[in-house]
């Protein structure tokens, strides 16, 4: 993204921007989480586990092979933005399968989970046998772009990211007192007059609007949507889902400024890629989550 | 008060057809008879929307058209079922309840939950986790939500299931009285024929036909 969109009078430094990416983005993936999970009333729920992530690995992948094959007076042209484009492409596209799902069949609430699952595995094979026959920068690069950077914002794109995260909040806000209702149930919330249809349509669609946009900027988190919800309902779990989803952005926002200099700070030394920690991190937690629900 | 031309049980394939609450019936906590699997549970949720209806736009409440936006305006619906989500205060679950109601109905809602609270004898329970409650005590804070809502029509499933008997003969007086004085409707399951016939002169029988008899019909059941 070196093409600026237009010019911002004041420079902020490359730490400010970092701060707020991490924070907004976390947050927003930690009330991602969380509106999912009063929805499908399901503690699995996450937009990693919904396929958005996976859809932006296809889509960067799709593209890696189209660059692959392009005449190399096109690759000079289309490095950047070309990428970034198949990203958001497949993220949003790849959440049309849960989406559908769920609208043809809305009473079950684990299908867009299976399907999500499904992009998954397929995504990490189609990973794992093509990647390999890329050229080996083409692919370090790739996987690079997968593993999620929150330093990677200049002022002009961290001024688009900050609208975007404060519109996506603002809609997730504005649904809690819905989600409040269904997470009672889908009989309770039809007797109430939520509008189950139009509620997940608009759930869902801000959830893949969020991820897509995350990915786009930021790259693939996983899990940070599924153990934020959990540990905020851990610590409150009296309160209400707009006073949970306020404190599942700002625990997942303050992680994510812990992860960002963790990664900043170790990343000098090591190779330290942000997701595979969450991952260890996730593995564990899943199986907390599947000791307390049983 | 409730009228539609036609209305189809799922599952049960019954359909009842041109019905119609008479107006010596308008405002009157109505008992629903009906033996086990007769689809009283079902006529209820119908009656809610919660099915498509054939003629969905010859369905009224008080002359209006109701419609599945508009439903939860004109029907409250306590069903047997409890919310799945109970760690919740039990004043929170009341104030669920506002969801559909107008600006001007909202404002008067605190009062209202002071009121409905008293009636029904749950007040203490205000600060209490849903969760927390014996069975009996959430069927009365499930109750008291009902008519927090608000509406011209309220249909109970199953309200006297875990009250005791003393409890039961309260219920039912406080919805007759509620009923005649707020002006509601109030169509709840039943199946005690002895509480039937002490409390209520008239009664919704749910066969194969949905007929109105009266209390002479029950007494041969006693």
């Amino acid at each position: 993204m070196d093409s600026f969109l237009f010019s911002f009078p004041f420079s902020f430094s490359f730490e400010i921007w970092g701060f707020i990416a991490s924070f907004f983005s976390c947050g927003l993936l930690a009330i991602s989480g969380n509106a999912l999970q009063f929805f499908f009333q399901n503690p699995l729920m996450e937009p990693y586990f919904l396929g958005s992530f996976s859809g932006a690995s296809l889509g960067l992948l799709i593209w890696c092979l189209l660059f692959f094959w392009m005449p190399h007076s096109l690759k000079l042209h289309s490095w950047y933005w070309a990428s970034s484009f198949f990203i958001l492409a497949g993220s949003l596209l790849s959440l049309f399968l849960p989406l559908g799902l769920s609208r043809l069949h809305p009473h079950k609430k684990y299908l867009p989970l299976f399907a999500g699952l499904l992009l998954i595995q397929i995504s990490t094979s189609l990973w794992q046998t093509i990647g390999h026959y890329l050229p080996r920068e083409l692919f370090s690069w790739a996987m690079a772009k997968l593993e999620g950077n929150f330093w990677g914002l200049g002022p002009q794109e961290g001024i688009i990211f900050l609208f975007f995260s404060s519109l996506s909040l603002l809609g997730f806000l504005r649904l809690a007192p819905a989600l409040n209702i269904i997470r009672m149930g889908d009989h309770f919330s039809q007797s109430l007059g939520v509008n189950l249809p139009r509620i997940q349509l608009l759930c869902l669609g801000l959830v893949a609007l969020t991820t897509s946009f995350l990915a786009y900027f930021i790259g693939p988190i996983s899990f940070v949507g599924l153990f934020i919800p959990h540990f905020t309902r851990l610590f409150f779990p009296l309160k209400q889902a707009s006073t949970l989803l306020i404190l599942s952005f700002i625990f997942g926002g303050l992680l994510g400024i812990f992860l960002a200099y963790t990664h900043l700070i170790f990343s000098q030394w090591i190779f330290f890629p942000l997701n595979s920690l969450l991952s260890v991190f996730g593995g564990i937690f899943l199986l907390f989550i599947v000791k307390k629900t049983s | 008060m409730i009228s539609f031309t036609s209305l189809t049980l799922p599952f049960l394939h019954k359909t009842f057809q041109n019905f119609s609450l008479a107006p010596e019936n308008h405002f009157q906590a109505l008992p629903l008879w009906g033996h086990n699997g007769a689809g009283k549970t079902l006529f209820f949720q119908s009656l809610c929307l919660f099915f498509p209806l054939q003629r969905p736009s010859d369905f009224f409440v008080q002359q209006e058209k109701i419609t599945p936006q508009n439903r939860a305006k004109f029907i409250a619906f306590k069903s047997t079922q409890l919310p799945l989500d109970q760690k919740i205060l039990v004043e929170d679950y009341w104030n669920l309840a506002s969801y559909s109601l107008s600006s001007f109905q909202k404002k008067e809602f605190v009062e209202k939950k002071y009121y409905y609270s008293k009636l029904f004898e749950v007040d203490s329970f205000r600060k209490k986790i849903f969760q927390e409650l014996s069975e009996g005590q959430k069927q009365k804070v499930d109750c008291c939500r009902v008519f927090l809502q608000q509406t011209p029509v309220i249909l109970l499933d199953e309200p006297l299931s875990f009250l005791d008997y003393s409890s039961q003969g309260k219920f039912l007086e406080l919805i007759q009285k509620l009923a005649h004085e707020e002006k509601k409707l109030i169509l709840f399951s039943l199946h005690d024929a002895y509480l039937l016939t002490k409390f209520f002169s008239h009664c919704l029988v749910l066969e194969q036909k949905l007929t109105m008899v009266t209390k002479d019909f029950f007494i041969p059941l006693l």
